[in-house]
Parts: structure tokens; sequence; C-alpha cells
């Protein structure tokens, strides 16, 4: 055998994951030439070598790990409100139930009926001499002037006129104030900028309410 | 591949957490094996091993059910062992390329220092020669399964391996490993 020989047979043996000292025509080239016996021995030094490798053992979490990462988070438990709810319940119906009781044994509502909003002037009733409270209610009245006029309507007139008159003894030269309750709201909302500037880039109307305010009052 | 591991890789892609902990169970000392001879440090491998299962979860869709599963994810250790090599590289400071291994009794003490020879030979190779060296002959890979992972051509993976091996020989050699004529 020769040089070149030893060295393919050799490449063979170690791809064939076989043991390279355990060929009789390899070992019997070795044994006569110094160099290829050097191959040789340094071929199975090397592949025991690799079996004796030693790897340190992975950590016990490892794959714990690894799937947490990976696995979709669990959805958090919901905490059961049910108490708390009850707890609220249970104070409106408290706060709630001498008011009723009273409106039982009147014979009255929570809500009465509201005035016409649209009528302009007089929404409170002993500034001017606008409607009573008692003036049918239209569909689109705010609920705050539903409470208001609720109110009105609980409040006797007696009381209401005396008023006015120990108002109109304390400040004669106020004027009384005639802007109705619900355009006066509908100027506060205006003030709020909902609106977006137009294509010149000047805002809308809705957003200068001051001049129909101004208006209103002079 | 076996009809079990292709169940296995089912159950993982329907989010089953139970499949997911038996599939990495599994694999996990081969990936870690092949990490820590490609870098040569527990923690760093360990890393490598992590990242590599967590992106072949992930990424199970990607996975081609014709194929072998086994080089898919030993290639994507292979890509996650070359990125904290070159990562290293960056780094300022040197890491020790082999652990250290407790104390043993004398007989085992020669096998440790051939097996650490070795280890320091290998990790004077390539990285490239070193992969297809270590998946060869520790992972027993067959040259096609390699060039799958390697994404080169058999004849490349096989002389790399071939150099690998001469290298090897070469550094065992010259550090006096070699024993004397009379041994063989």
């Amino acid at each position: 055998m020769q040089c070149d020989e030893f060295d393919a047979r050799l490449d063979r043996r170690l791809d064939r994951h076989q043991a390279p000292d355990a060929d009789p025509l390899l070992r019997q080239h070795a044994r006569l030439c110094p160099r290829c016996h050097e191959q040789l021995t340094a071929a199975t030094r090397l592949m025991m070598g690799l079996k004796l490798l030693d790897t340190p053992p992975l950590g016990d979490d490892f794959t714990r790990r690894v799937v947490q990462q990976v696995a979709p988070a669990t959805p958090k438990r919901r905490v059961w409100r049910a108490p708390l709810t009850l707890a609220v319940a249970a104070t409106l119906l408290i706060a709630l139930l001498p008011g009723t009781s009273y409106l039982l044994r009147t014979g009255r509502t929570w809500f009465a009926t509201p005035p016409t909003p649209t009528s302009g002037t007089g929404d409170i009733a002993y500034m001017t001499s606008a409607p009573s409270a008692s003036t049918p209610a239209t569909a689109d009245v705010s609920p705050w002037l539903h409470y208001r006029n609720s109110i009105l309507q609980l409040y006797p007139e007696q009381i209401r006129t005396r008023h006015r008159q120990q108002l109109s003894a304390l400040a004669r030269d106020l004027s009384p104030i005639a802007t109705p309750f619900n355009t006066a709201m509908t100027a506060i909302r205006r003030t709020i900028p909902v609106s977006q500037p137009d294509d010149k880039g000047q805002p809308s109307a809705s957003t200068t309410p001051r001049a129909a305010l101004g208006a209103t009052h002079t | 591949m076996t009809d079990n591991l292709r169940q296995l890789i089912h159950h993982c892609l329907a989010g089953d957490q139970k499949a997911m902990i038996d599939l990495v169970d599994r694999f996990r000392g081969q990936v870690f094996g092949l990490c820590y001879r490609m870098l040569g440090h527990r923690e760093d491998a360990e890393d490598a091993a992590q990242e590599t299962f967590v992106r072949a979860l992930k990424n199970l869709r990607s996975w081609d059910a014709e194929r072998d599963f086994e080089p898919w994810l030993l290639a994507i250790a292979g890509n996650r062992c070359r990125t904290a090599l070159s990562r290293r590289m960056r780094r300022p400071s040197v890491l020790p390329l082999l652990e250290p291994l407790p104390e043993r009794t004398p007989d085992v003490q020669a096998a440790r220092q051939l097996a650490e020879e070795v280890a320091l030979a290998l990790s004077t190779l390539r990285e490239q020669y070193r992969q297809a060296f270590l998946l060869f002959h520790q992972q027993e890979l067959s040259y096609a399964e390699i060039a799958v992972v390697l994404q080169c051509p058999i004849g490349t993976v096989r002389t790399w391996i071939h150099r690998a091996r001469r290298e090897l020989i070469r550094c065992l050699q010259a550090r006096e490993v070699v024993e004397s004529r009379h041994a063989v």
C-alpha cells in the first residue's frame, strides 16, 4: 500500500464512523511508515477524544424558560366585583328611598313636564313672565332642564313671588337675565371647539359664541 | 422522520404547551451540545440553545414538513452560534474557550486531558469547518443533511470535513498528543 492509498482508506473509514486502528491493512502499512503511523495514531486519538468530550448539564428550568417565551400569555383572572356593585346599589337605594316615598305620598313624579325651550325668553320663571313649569315638554329638552323644572314645580308660587319682590328691592339697577337657560347652555357648549377650521383656515361660527351671547345680553 | 415527531410538531402548531415541552426535551441535548462545542462557553451556549428553540417554535409554520426536522433545527442553532461568535468578536473582553471541569481520578484524568486537547484543537478550526465536523462526527448527520444545515453543496461539506480532520490531526501532532510508534 502506498501512502496516498493509506490516506484515502483512512478517510473512508472515518466517513463511515469506523475506528481507524481496527483496519488490519492500515495497521500493516503504519508499522512500516512512520508518517502514516503518526496519522493513524492521531486519527484514533481524535475519535477517542471526541467521544470523551464533556458537555456540562443544561439548567433544569431550560425547557420551562423556552416554553414561557413562546406560549401565549394566559389571561389574567378577573376580580369578582359583585360585592362592590352590591354596595353601590344599596347606597343609591338608601339615598333615593326618602325622596321616592315622599313622591309616592304626594302623587308627584321625579321629573315634571318642562316648559317649551324654544320660547326664547322666560325659562326662569320668577325672573320673567315666561310660561310656568307646567308647560308641555318637547322631545329635545335637556335632562338638566327636566331636573330644573321638576324643582320649580315643587317650588310654591307664593315663595317665588316673594323672592322676586325681595330681589327687586335689593337690586333695582340689575336687569333680569332674559337669556333662556337652554340658550345659555347652548352658548357655553359652543365655546368647546369641536369643529375643524374651514378650508380658508378660519374657525367656524360655532367657536365664536361671545358675539351671540353679547347680542342677547345687550 | 418518525410519525411520532410529526404528530408532536402538529400539536406544537396547535399551541399545545405539553407538546412544546416534549419537543424541547427531545432535542435540547443535541442543540446544547452543538452550541457548547461551537462556542466553548456554557452561558453563551445555553443562551444560543434557548434562542434556537424559541425561534424554532415561533417559526414552526415555516418548516417544510417534507423535510427532516433535525437539520432544520440544527441550522437555526448554527446561525445562533455564528451570531454569538460575531457578537463575541465585537466584545472587548476575552472569554475562556473551555470551561474548567471537576477533578476526577487519575485514570479518568488522562481521558479528560485528551478531551481537553481535542476541544482545544477544535477551537482553532475555522467556524465552518468546526460546524461541519461536529455535525458529522458528534451529531452523526449525513453529508446531505449537513449540506441542508450549512446551505451549501454536498461536495463542499465533504471538503470541509476532510480539511477539518486533517487540521485536527496536525494540531494533535503538534501538541504531542500522539503516542509513540510502539503503541499502535
